[in-house]
């Protein structure tokens, strides 16, 4: 009996010890993090997954582009609508505001991604070059999730010369840490001295790279990052570099109704792509600007006053009768993508606009108004329009920002245009019965309510930006 | 030849019938014994008896379990028998899943609902129809569709954000519960799907749930939450008995007190609404002309309709003393209120018992089920019918085109803003899941010596759940820019394997003749879980009536994935009693897990208990009220094993690779900041339980107070958010549970043939309280609720809503100080104006079960009611919006009691036609409480005289009616006052109502 009592506990003891093994089990799908960046594979992978976050419905996704256009006078937000970025259109935010939390935790998230990159990939071995275009990819990138950080939560360069409040940042991303924001001048040196980095580290690119940086993209993300500060001198000097290249081609006026449509054309120099599959679906940028989508945000009289209605090409192709509305007006310039309807390959930089940064350029550093103009005109004679001549000084500039905005309506530049240059957005449709009531007909470009609040989140969260919230939230 | 004579014992025939004294009914399974022999039998179904015995025997014995055995002497060819039930000391049990224990001699605090109180009621989920019955148990609801689960909680709520459901335990073996099928389309609700609700209700033979941490320690790093044990119905021994039920009815949504403002209705006060802000009288006419009226369309009656219920059961049990056997088959349908919603359930059990030995028992038992649901859309989503009864005007929206034919919604004079309308595309499209469950247990008990017995099981569960979505190329969900891009069907698959094996030595010894008895357990489980999926979406449909994907033109994705975990456990138990008066128990538990951190992957949690049968003190044998009087009392700790999002691998800091491509090429991103410390959630409890009995265990009461402590809770820390995370996870919180529980059960009238009444009460109230948070940081819930030290979980955190202005109609808040008021929403919502106003868990349960039996007539009705939770009812935030939302359908009421002079005192701000300074936004205003009383369950029913069954050649006859969810009685506003565990009522899918008829048969 005593045996049967011995034997019955070891067989039990022994049935599972063997089973001690399967208590570490690990995910299927995914890798520990020091393994996904030890090699140059895991790397690679690492920046496909930097791009992708591009394509946020938060970021290049829609909100961006909608924060850069609604807060202005360009767009209303019409009363039949899906009740989406009203806070946006009515410049009245409250701190936890959904989509400004949202726009900060994806750009965030972007710069975290390419964080990772830049300090993981000096260690890994593989082919230099490629390590190169890695760590410059990603200096790119965070450069270009700094900068839009600081133009949405900060006040613009000339208002504070560089010493107002800007964003914190972030160069190792870390869940321990708890930064304080730094000021508009710390911010542009970082991303002045990512995209030179980038510059050099990419400089076996060329510029068929249209989805991913190259040297050109850094280029041309610089000229406009110094157009932003006021550095006329530098935004020219790199706009030079990238309108040198021949291969870049601003597109004809008989191509430009499809060019909204067809990612990678020839004017493109940085393109987020949307794939087939990757659409959002009823979130695609164009959906929110046409049925049968959510059709909420519809073309301003304010906007269509300053085109020439007959031969301006941009007019014709993408300004027409609301369906369903027909005094209404709609953007058509994101019909859809590959059969999705309102996808749209973000193109963030592209020729046109370097040509009119170096022509706005050149007309603010003084004594270079000739070649301005002539770069006003080499976009003007593609957009169906007459070149002009005999304008100088305050008249040209005008004419510049006008060229800008039209070549620009709906792709997130015309709030911020306006409050670099100091320009006070008026619109002048505020009461009309189509649109949503907005109690901000006129907004100065030193208002504080043209700043999106720091996300009440961040400051619940970071200790370190206590009482560092914007004037007004 | 003389000596063959003599060889041959005499026998003789014995006959009888053997009844209950309680009733005087016929007890069938009786056995019959001559003393001193091995000769013997079982009574029939009728109670009787015959048995051939040898005429030297003079004794018979008869016993039965639950009744006190007896002995006859035989004095004639006829011996009847009647049997008293064994009412001290019910050897009535606790069934723990990994045993039972003796009621008498534990300290451990649970509840046990019979088959009786679950059969033949027509509701899909076991666990809704648990609602109500248990003390300490509260059941939510998250969705009127049928097969949904809903949110189960004992005794409060233990997590902050992993999951504080308790864990179900199937004939012993530990079962997964809740969604399996992946919606890769994403567009049916969370929760709509359950694979718990593949198990038949009417196969059940009880539940028990276990409450304190004697029981709950036993389950270790997995009990805290509590354990709900579900034992299916075996065999017994007798004749087999054939039962067939078939039920069947019609079920009808229940609305509560909500209904949608009619068309003419919303045109007068559009109308006015219009005047009042200054239109001219001229415009209003033009754009409200009298003919509008003639086309107006009943969105909410198109949005639902009744439907049926029908239910069919066949089941044989039987045996004999060796091996005992259970067969059932059932079939089960039941209609959704909303168009094109339904559950179907084909469910099969075999299980059979044998003692192979007398030392030796071994047995088996399948489980198969498989389950057919159409799911309704998520109430969120344009093609849903309940949507569409909330935001369709049904003044300026209307289905049909001029030629009578159907809008799809997409059309630029349509009405609607929707871009689907559910009339053409709900007919058209679906999302329907199959799962395919099968349990198969086996097990092998051997018992050594009489104190020493060795078990072996072995359990497997399988889950084969699909899922396949379809959206039909003309349709709002389907529509594409081009052919190649229009339609959509999406196909998943995910196959779940569980194994569970449990190797024990249990027994029980005694010394000094039952003084010192001891039971003990000593048990070591392993299980291993693994589920795999994949998915297949496929574009552009070939054909509106080809529905596979092989007919779809354009890959739209694909992708899969697979997750793992296993657990090994050690349990020890040991329960020991004095004098059969005074108990102690104890336990011990560990366990490892691979869901835990690196660090800290093993974990030890224990138990100790007592109990005190004062009934059987020397003081309490002259007293003649009380007939039974037990004190019990534990302590012990348990834990939370199930992280938040089913995540198997929340501890490590991962990369994922799922999922992330960009330019055709795939990628990888941060996905988890991890954490190598992370450990499971701790609780301990303190119970202390009294159980009485009165007037000879008519009256029956049991009181429990408990404390829960949980602790180590994972909570998502914020983090800022410049580190690429919005928060991590770390274990820091606590929040403690207190409560009472009672339950009472009284045999009001008692007779055999005349009128009987019995009642079961139960009461419970809990008052949860966190108690500990990261750095003392508040955790914002959305933008509607906040987690504090010193409130309840799931409290709401709100603006306070301070009425309307009388000078203007404005909406006002209230500032921090509660008197000034604002008409600014961006400054009531600032953190500082806003206040804690209630949780959305409830804080009182009761139910009350009435069995009234007279003759042949039986009338049951079963009454639940939970006070206490506050609901946000967010719907009616959309449809009584003062405007914001111009065109829309509206609330009843949105047109009574609004502002029109300066000077009025009104309910409503002034409405206009783009809302009034966000009075509508989240406040105080959409508050409710969210209490309520439901009639359950009524069910009445004739049972056909002996005589008559007879005749018909059954053992009985029973025909039956029943109502579910007749009456609510609720000041709530929307639809349904039973919130699901969030309290958020955003376009919920209503319960439903049915009356159904059925008849029961017995072979």
């Amino acid at each position: 009996m005593k045996k049967i009592l011995i034997w019955s506990v070891v067989i039990l003891s022994l049935t599972f010890s063997s089973c001690t093994k399967q208590l570490d089990l690990n995910p299927k799908s995914s890798l520990n993090t020091n393994d996904a960046l030890s090699t140059m594979e895991g790397v690679q992978s690492a920046i496909v997954g930097m791009y992708a976050k591009l394509r946020d419905v938060d970021y290049y996704g829609r909100s961006l582009y909608i924060y850069g256009d609604l807060s202005a006078n360009d767009v209303y937000l019409s009363i039949s609508n899906s009740n989406r970025y009203f806070a946006t259109f009515q410049r009245t935010y409250a701190s936890n505001d959904a989509n400004i939390t949202a726009m900060w935790t994806a750009m965030y998230s972007t710069i975290a991604r390419a964080n990772n990159i830049i300090n993981s990939v000096d260690a890994v071995s593989g082919d230099q070059s490629q390590k190169d275009i890695a760590k410059g990819s990603a200096l790119f990138i965070r450069a270009l999730g700094y900068f839009d950080l600081v133009r949405i939560f900060a006040k613009p360069y000339n208002q504070g010369n560089g010493s107002q409040a800007g964003v914190p940042v972030v160069l190792v991303s870390d869940v321990t840490k708890y930064p304080a924001r730094n000021t508009v001048g710390e911010v542009y040196a970082q991303i002045i001295s990512d995209l030179n980095s980038a510059k050099t580290l990419l400089s076996a690119t060329s510029a068929s790279t249209k989805v991913t940086a190259s040297k050109f993209a850094a280029s041309a993300l610089l000229s406009r990052v110094y157009l932003y500060k006021g550095d006329n001198a530098n935004a020219i000097s790199e706009a030079n570099t990238v309108i040198a290249n021949t291969a870049y081609a601003v597109t004809p006026a008989a191509n430009l109704a499809s060019f909204y449509t067809t990612p990678g054309t020839a004017e493109e120099i940085f393109t987020v792509k949307f794939n087939a599959t990757e659409s959002l679906g009823s979130d695609n940028l164009g959906q929110i600007y046409l049925k049968p989508g959510y059709g909420d945000i519809r073309v301003s009289s304010d906007l269509t006053a300053i085109f020439d209605k007959v031969n301006d090409v941009r007019y014709t192709s993408f300004i027409k009768p609301f369906t369903g509305s027909p005094s209404e007006l709609q953007n058509n310039k994101f019909a859809g993508q590959d059969g999705n309807l309102g996808m749209y390959s973000t193109k963030v930089l592209r020729l046109s606009e370097i040509i009119l940064n170096r022509a706005e350029a050149e007309n603010k550093a003084g004594g270079q108004d000739t070649q301005a103009l002539a770069d006003l005109n080499r976009i003007r004679t593609k957009r169906g329009l007459t070149a002009l001549s005999g304008l100088s000084g305050t008249a040209l500039l005008n004419e510049i920002l006008a060229e800008r905005r039209r070549e620009f309506m709906f792709e997130g530049q015309r709030f911020f245009d306006l409050m670099r240059n100091g320009i006070t957005m008026e619109r002048s449709f505020c009461n009309s019965p189509l649109s949503v009531s907005s109690p901000q007909c006129s907004l100065t470009a030193t208002d504080p309510k043209t700043l999106a609040p720091i996300p009440q989140a961040e400051i619940d969260a970071n200790p370190s930006l206590k009482g560092q919230q914007n004037t007004g939230y | 030849m003389l000596f063959a004579v003599s060889a041959f014992a005499q026998q003789r025939t014995i006959t009888g019938t053997v009844t209950g004294k309680d009733d005087g009914l016929p007890l069938p399974g009786v056995s019959v014994k001559v003393k001193g022999t091995k000769i013997g039998t079982l009574t029939g179904s009728n109670g009787a008896y015959s048995l051939n015995v040898p005429t030297s025997s003079t004794t018979l014995e008869f016993s039965y379990i639950g009744y006190t055995p007896i002995s006859r002497e035989i004095t004639g060819g006829v011996i009847d028998a009647i049997l008293t039930t064994d009412s001290k000391g019910l050897s009535e049990v606790i069934i723990t899943g990994y045993g039972s224990q003796e009621r008498g001699k534990s300290a451990i605090a649970s509840t046990v609902v019979k088959a009786k109180d679950i059969e033949n009621i027509p509701i899909t989920n076991i666990n809704d129809i648990l609602q109500g019955k248990a003390a300490g148990v509260s059941v939510m609801s998250t969705s009127g569709q049928p097969g949904a689960s809903s949110d189960v909680r004992i005794r409060g709520v233990g997590s902050i954000s992993a999951s504080s459901s308790p864990i179900y335990v199937i004939d012993g073996i530990i079962m997964e519960r809740g969604q399996f099928a992946k919606d890769q389309a994403e567009i049916s609700s969370t929760n709509s799907n359950d694979v718990l609700s593949n198990i038949n209700p009417n196969d059940i033979e009880n539940v028990t749930v276990l409450k304190d941490a004697s029981a709950l320690a036993m389950y270790g790093s997995r009990g805290a939450n509590g354990v709900i044990v579900i034992t299916t119905k075996r065999g017994k021994a007798g004749e087999s008995v054939v039962d067939f039920t078939a039920q069947a009815g019609t079920i009808k949504p229940s609305f509560g007190n909500w209904k949608m403002m009619s068309g003419a209705k919303t045109y007068d006060y559009e109308r006015a609404v219009l005047k009042l802000n200054g239109t001219s009288q001229a415009d209003i006419d033009a754009d409200y002309p009298a003919s509008m009226l003639n086309k107006t369309f009943d969105w909410v009656d198109a949005a639902f309709k009744n439907g049926k219920s029908q239910t069919y059961d066949l089941s044989v049990r039987g045996g004999n003393e060796k091996t005992t056997h259970a067969l059932s088959a059932g079939y089960f349908k039941q209609d959704g209120t909303v168009p094109n919603s339904a559950f179907e359930r084909f469910t099969s059990n075999l299980s059979v018992d044998t003692k192979a030995k007398d030392w030796l028992k071994m047995g088996l038992s399948f489980n198969t089920s498989f389950s057919n649901q159409r799911n309704a859309d998520d109430g969120g989503y344009y093609s849903s019918p309940i949507l569409s009864a909330l935001v369709n005007s049904p003044l300026h929206v209307y289905p049909y085109k001029t030629d009578g034919s159907l809008f799809t919604g997409q059309e630029a004079d349509y009405g609607g803003f929707t871009g689907d309308n559910f009339l053409y595309s709900n007919r058209l499209n679906y999302n329907k899941v199959k799962q395919l469950r099968g349990i198969g247990k086996a097990y092998v008990e051997a018992k050594i010596t009489p104190w020493l017995s060795a078990k072996q099981t072995v359990g497997i569960d399988l889950i084969q759940a699909a899922t396949k979505t379809y959206f039909d190329p003309t349709t709002g969900n389907g529509i594409g820019g081009t052919p190649a891009t229009s339609g959509q069907l999406i196909q998943s698959q995910n196959n779940v394997y569980t194994f569970t094996s449990q190797s024990s030595l249990f027994g029980r010894f005694n010394l000094d003749d039952n003084r010192h008895q001891f039971d003990y357990l000593a048990l070591t489980e392993y299980q291993r879980f693994n589920s795999t999926s994949f998915y297949a979406d496929g574009k552009g449909s070939a054909d509106a009536k080809l529905q596979e994907l092989g007919t779809f033109g354009t890959p739209n994705g694909v992708g899969g994935g697979q997750s793992e975990y296993s657990f090994l456990s050690y349990l020890g138990q040991i329960n020991y009693t004095y004098n059969n008066k005074y108990s102690l128990t104890s336990s011990i538990r560990r366990d490892g897990s691979s869901k835990f951190g690196a660090n800290n992957r093993y974990a030890t949690f224990y138990a100790v208990g007592g109990s005190w049968k004062i009934i059987e003190e020397e003081f309490m044998k002259n007293q003649h009220i009380l007939s039974d009087l037990r004190l019990r009392s534990s302590y012990g700790t348990s834990g939370v094993a199930n992280f938040p999002d089913n995540d198997n691998y929340l501890a490590q800091q991962l990369y994922t690779y799922s999922g992330i491509t960009y330019d055709g090429v795939a990628g990888s991103a941060p996905n988890t900041p991890g954490n190598p410390d992370l450990t499971w959630e701790k609780s301990k409890q303190f119970d202390l339980g009294l159980e009485m009995a009165f007037l000879g265990n008519r009256f029956r009461a049991t009181v429990d107070y408990y404390n829960r402590k949980s602790s180590n809770l994972l909570l998502k820390v914020p983090v800022s958010r410049t580190s690429g995370f919005s928060t991590t996870f770390r274990n820091v919180g606590a929040v403690v549970n207190k409560g009472l529980e009672l339950s009472l059960s009284s045999d009001n009238f008692k007779s055999q043939d005349g009128f009987n009444w019995t009642t079961d009460f139960n009461f419970s109230y809990n008052k949860n309280e966190v108690t500990e948070l990261f750095n003392n940081q508040d955790i914002p819930g959305g933008s509607l609720g906040r987690t504090t030290v010193g409130q309840p979980l799931n409290s709401w955190f709100l603006p306070v809503w301070a009425g309307v202005d009388p000078k203007n109609g404005d909406p006002l808040w209230y500032l921090a100080d509660g008197k000034t008021t604002t008409n600014s929403y961006a400054t009531a919502s600032k953190t500082e104006n806003r206040k804690y106003v209630g949780s959305s868990i409830p804080k009182f349960n009761f139910g009350l079960n009435n069995t009234f039996r007279y003759k042949d007539f039986d009338l049951s009705f079963f009454v639940y009611a939970m006070t206490g939770a506050k609901i946000y009812d967010q719907t009616l935030s959309y449809i009584d919006s003062d405007g914001a939302r111009w065109g829309w359908a509206y609330f009843e009421d949105a047109d009574k009691d609004y502002w029109t002079t300066p000077g009025q005192n009104a309910a409503r701000p002034k409405p206009t036609s783009s809302g009034n300074k966000n009075s509508s936004s989240a406040s105080t205003r959409w508050i409710e409480k969210g209490d309520y009383i439901r009639l359950r369950n009524v069910t009445l029913g004739y049972t056909l005289p002996k005589q008559f069954a007879e005749k018909l050649k059954l053992s009985s006859l029973r025909v039956f009616v029943n109502g579910v969810n007749l009456v609510t009685i609720t000041g709530y506003k929307g639809v349904d006052p039973e919130g699901d565990l969030s309290g958020n009522d955003v376009f919920k899918y209503p319960v439903s109502k049915s009356i159904t008829a059925g008849i029961k048969v017995s072979l």
